[in-house]
């Protein structure tokens, strides 16, 4: 569904990612994991249109989305969880979610959408009208979340969900992926963490100084010298 | 002291002032607010504004209200025209301070070279005469001006909550980049915005038109202290210039009946010094 | 047009101007030349703090203003011209410097806040001028004063001493711009942090600059006053002052010292040389649109514009650059086992709104050594490197470099101790040269420096990092590799006992970190103690000493590099929680 060739990112003449290519399949959950500064982040933002592509090719759904400008990726049924959830502070959280279906075609879906979201999420709807701004960490993923299901997805983009959070949040936050897996979204994981998203995940690549260095399924990924190579170093 | 009829007098100028100010704020605080845009130009547009409304009147004989038909539709142009211009050239918010400025220069000298610098007063009786309360005054087209703002004020603050263009300019405001991920047309708001800010400036011309005595210079006078009705309302807030409006016309005038008239200035600048030392992130 | 000619016609121009008076014109040129020495004064004093540091103030009005009022009281009190003049500027300086005192302090002061701060102090000013004894309503009338006449003229004498005041300030600026003080202010003008960071004393310089700036416009403002005859607040304190000294300089160029004055020239002849009904609103629109254009086609200004177009001087031939390590080389011997502390962390804390991003860190770098600092994303690297830099200041916990303490110092002072950073994503001074950016890390560093030797030292550090080819570019014509070691140049040059380098490799393609890692392996041969902010870890294998790890605020473990990336703790952290 999801088809990434050769891609090259770069901010201004820092390349960030070189020749990277992957895929993802309907109804798969991928993971991408790697160390900081590996170009995750970069990775994700290039797939949700907000970084231009240097080279490659980018195709979702057989249509090839490599030069769209940002604000018509989301109609195409692609969500983005950003790094560091990136609400909008000062609007509520109903706000918020609002936003995730923006798009005409979202818009119609509105109330059936929230009423989604809050029941995936019930610690949500009594804080509809609080400022997204005044939440906990934990919670402002849930809208991050919540934001991106808004747009109805077939693909969900999750860049490092587990940032920041406490160990317990995050098991929460891995269950709720999880569940969107099974319910038949396509997911694109992309984490630090390689222990946790490798476990949920059924097939991994492995991304270090801006190339794929691994790929494969993810228990063996996880056993692999590669791995150990690329977050500690060669030992 | 002060009689209770002079202070209640004085009280009331000072509403209905804030008013003005209110009315001339809105669309620099939307510009300056969601766009980061600094749109000095405003005032200078306002009283393109208000020349317009007094040609139509004095030349042409239409009652006033046909400006505030006439006027804004033809300024939300200007502003969809400036926002262009802006884009292009992709315009920082301090550059659009100075090229507002130029662009200030550049209408005055247009008014100057269509009306002259002689002063020009719109007679419309009908607008001058005032109202009775008691032993106050409530004169006409202030209070209308009042009314405008408000209405203005409060029709744009249910615009930006409860539209999905206003939300869509809200979340543009705080993180752009993330809300054009979710579909939202940055460049085709702005437009709109930009549009709707002009617009607001002519109808603030034409109440200017018919409340004061028109000159060229006078574009100046009133930058200072809408700035502060601006920054102490709260940047991006349709309803800020208009509460922040009236609490410094009210104490400018109370000033003015309570000292020298000339210490009423002091006011305004001095809260708008103490907000900028103490809460520059406010801005 | 080279220098030598340059100054023969300036001098030239300002010996004519001088004569004029002894040819008896009419009183109509020598005013409109007076016109324009005055709006000359003002331009070019505004730029002195505005154009160089890039703090646009709109309040030059009130200090103009000062000048004026100050003049008419010392005058009207019988006080001699010459000693009531330079009060009048002295009155003004100590207004400026008075509000800058303030106005200076405002952490993250934005560029238009301080402009529209600067704005109501005017109209502050002028609302006290007029509803007390200074003005009171009426105005002040100096027709009194008596005026010694030059050649026969009083319209000659106020033109001399306008040409007087005008020449005073360009030469000023001139200076201000040769100087140290002036490097200071066009690096504060590109990024202030990084300024004070290199060792530039930012608050002192503004401060000082702002007070010449506003001495000069009082003491244009006290010539004005005679000019005039009559002072009124409305015309003194008019918003036009303000606005039209910014477009003036804007014009022909903020960063120059003859930009304003060339803007004013230019401004004042389209203003009031086109004299007489239509044509007069034609001019003032032209200056508007100019300021317009200006903005958007020309940021420089005039001057700007024609400094890019002079071809750049021919770059000295580079040495080869093996040759000039040993020449650079320190007499330290190379470190050999345990080395004395050089900086020490006690329990260093610091938290930003609620978020714990140090809890409480402890840990020593030791002489001579390069020390890997590593971590997970959020565990407080740059953190740290911000607060032992001072840009942060520590919650608790003390910091020492060689038994200095370092807590609660400005970063400025830090720098000077002996302390520098680099940037992840290189920060150099986008309107200097690769060598003026080098040079003025030079002139603030530990060492002090005059400027000359300055820029000559920067040659050296030019070749150490390769970058003497380009040491006329701009920093934006350099490629990533480029940029990185022009902030490894800059740092080296304040000469630090101790140099913190975030991720200096990020970015860099398998070669170009080849290089960079050598690079930082001659730095600690030099003698420079090295902390190596990194996640490459191949890197920090090959290159570091010792190695500390961060986790959420906290040292997890600290050691030889092996021992520390197979200890389990840093194994989990890193890869996250248990697998086999």
């Amino acid at each position: 569904m999801l088809e990434i060739e050769g891609l090259q990112v770069a901010y201004g003449d820092a390349i960030a990612l070189w020749d990277v290519s992957l895929t993802v399949g309907e109804r798969e959950l991928v993971a991408v994991v790697g160390p900081n500064g590996s170009g995750k982040t970069t990775l994700v933002n290039a797939i949700g249109g907000l970084l231009p592509v240097r080279e490659g090719r980018l195709r979702f759904g057989g249509e090839d989305l490599t030069r769209l400008p940002p604000h018509a990726i989301s109609s195409r049924g692609i969500a983005i969880v950003p790094e560091g959830r990136r609400l909008f502070e000062g609007m509520t959280v109903e706000e918020n979610l609002e936003i995730g279906c923006y798009t005409p075609s979202a818009r119609v879906a509105r109330d059936t959408s929230l009423e989604r979201v809050y029941a995936m999420f019930p610690v949500l709807r009594p804080r509809r009208r609080q400022a997204a701004g005044t939440l906990s960490g934990g919670e402002q993923q849930m809208v991050a979340i919540g934001r991106a299901l808004m747009v109805g997805p077939r693909l969900l983009l999750l860049d490092e969900p587990s940032l920041g959070l406490a160990p317990a949040i995050v098991d929460r936050v891995f269950q709720v992926v999880e569940a969107l897996h099974r319910a038949g979204t396509a997911v694109l994981l992309v984490e630090q963490n390689a222990g946790r998203a490798l476990r949920v995940a059924r097939r991994a690549y492995v991304l270090a100084e801006g190339r794929i260095v691994s790929e494969g399924p993810a228990e063996r990924l996880l056993a692999e010298p590669h791995i150990r190579s690329a977050y500690l170093g060669e030992l | 002291m002060p009689s209770f009829t002079l202070l209640a007098q004085s009280v009331l100028s000072g509403l209905l002032v804030g008013g003005l100010y209110g009315l001339l704020g809105l669309g620099l605080t939307l510009s300056w607010g969601l766009l980061r845009l600094i749109n000095l130009a405003h005032f200078a547009l306002a009283f393109l504004g208000a020349y317009l409304t007094y040609t139509l009147s004095t030349a042409f004989g239409l009652d006033p209200l046909w400006s505030l038909v006439l006027v804004p539709p033809a300024f939300f142009g200007l502003g969809v025209l400036g926002q262009l211009l802006f884009a292009r050239f992709g315009v920082t918010q301090f550059g659009s301070l100075l090229v507002t400025f130029g662009l200030t220069v550049m209408i005055e000298s247009l008014i100057q070279w269509g009306w002259t610098a002689d002063y020009r007063r719109l007679e419309a009786p009908a607008w001058t005469a005032s109202w009775r309360i008691g032993p106050l005054f409530v004169p006409r087209a202030e209070l209308l001006a009042l009314s405008a703002a408000v209405a203005l004020a409060g029709l744009t603050w249910i615009w930006l909550r409860y539209t999905w263009a206003g939300k869509g300019l809200r979340a543009c405001a705080e993180d752009p980049e993330i809300a054009a991920a979710f579909g939202v047309n940055r460049r085709r708001l702005a437009l709109v915005l930009s549009g709707l800010g002009a617009a607001f400036a002519g109808v603030a011309g034409a109440f200017v038109a018919l409340i004061y005595t028109l000159a060229p210079s006078q574009i100046y006078a009133w930058i200072g202290v809408v700035f502060a009705a601006v920054i102490l309302g709260g940047l991006g807030n349709p309803l800020g210039p208009l509460v922040a409006g009236v609490v410094i016309g009210v104490t400018e005038a109370l000033t003015m009946a309570l000292t020298a008239p000339a210490w009423a200035p002091l006011v305004s600048f001095s809260l708008l010094i103490l907000v900028l030392l103490l809460r520059p992130d406010r801005v | 047009m080279p220098r030598l000619a340059a100054r023969a016609a300036l001098l030239a121009l300002g010996l004519g101007l001088l004569l004029v008076p002894a040819a008896r014109p009419p009183a109509f040129y020598e005013s409109f030349l007076y016109l324009v020495f005055h709006w000359v004064a003002l331009a070019t004093s505004w730029t002195i703090l505005s154009g160089f540091s890039g703090y646009f103030s709109f309040g030059h009005g009130a200090f103009f203003g000062a000048g004026v009022y100050a003049a008419a009281m010392l005058l009207t009190a019988g006080l001699p011209l010459l000693v009531a003049l330079p009060l009048a500027g002295l009155a003004a300086a100590l207004f400026g410097v008075g509000v800058g005192a303030v106005v200076f302090r405002v952490r993250r002061l934005r560029g238009e806040l301080f402009a529209l701060l600067t704005l109501a102090v005017t109209f502050v000013l002028a609302t006290i001028v007029l509803n007390t004894r200074i003005d009171g309503g009426p105005g002040v009338y100096l027709n009194a004063v008596p005026l010694p006449r030059i050649v026969g003229s009083t319209t000659a004498t106020l033109y001399l001493l306008g040409l007087a005041v005008a020449a005073t300030t360009v030469a000023t600026a001139y200076a201000v711009q040769g100087a140290r003080w002036g490097a200071g202010l066009f690096a504060i003008h590109d990024d202030e942090d990084v300024a004070e960071v290199l060792g530039v004393p930012t608050y002192r310089y503004k401060l000082l600059a702002l007070g010449l700036a506003s001495g000069l416009a009082g003491v244009a403002g006290a010539v004005h006053a005679l000019f005039v005859t009559y002072v009124t607040v409305a015309e003194t304190f008019s918003i036009v002052v303000p606005l039209y000294v910014v477009l003036m300089s804007v014009v022909g160029g903020a960063r120059h010292w003859l930009g304003p004055a060339l803007g004013a020239t230019l401004v004042t002849v389209l203003m009031y040389g086109v004299t007489g009904g239509e044509t007069a609103v034609v001019g003032r629109a032209l200056v508007g649109l100019t300021l317009v254009l200006v903005i958007l086609f020309l940021p420089g200004g005039i001057t700007g514009r024609l400094a890019r177009r002079r071809p750049a001087p021919l770059a000295a031939p580079a040495p080869a650059a093996t040759s000039t390590l040993s020449a650079l080389a320190i007499s330290r011997s190379l470190p050999g086992p345990p080395a004395a502390p050089l900086l020490v962390c006690t329990d260093v804390r610091k938290a930003f709104r609620g978020l714990q991003a140090l809890g409480g860190v402890s840990l020593e770098v030791r002489e001579g050594e390069i020390l890997g600092l590593v971590g997970p994303n959020g565990s407080g690297k740059s953190t740290l490197i911000n607060v032992i830099s001072g840009h942060f200041r520590a919650d608790a916990g003390e910091i020492a470099l060689g038994g200095v303490r370092l807590g609660g110092r400005a970063a400025h002072q830090i720098a000077r101790l002996g302390v520098a950073r680099t940037y992840q994503i290189p920060r150099p001074f986008a309107h200097l040269t690769v060598r003026e950016n080098v040079a003025l890390a030079g002139m603030f560093g530990r060492v002090d420096r005059p400027r000359r030797t300055a820029e000559r030292e920067a040659n050296r550090w030019l070749e150490f990092t390769g970058l003497a080819q380009r040491a006329d570019a701009l920093p934006a014509a350099l490629n990533l590799h480029q940029r990185k070691f022009l902030e490894l140049a800059r740092a080296l040059a304040s000469e630090p006992r101790l140099v913190m380098l975030d991720e200096v490799l990020s970015g860099l393609a398998p070669g170009e970190m080849a290089d960079a890692t050598r690079l930082v392996r001659d730095i600690r041969d030099r003698g420079t103690t090295v902390v190596f902010v990194e996640h490459i870890m191949r890197a920090v294998m090959e290159l570091t000493d010792r190695v500390v790890v961060l986790d959420a605020g906290s040292l997890i473990a600290s050691g030889a590099p092996r021992d520390v990336m197979r200890d389990p703790r840093v194994v989990e952290r890193y890869l996250g929680t248990t697998h086999a």
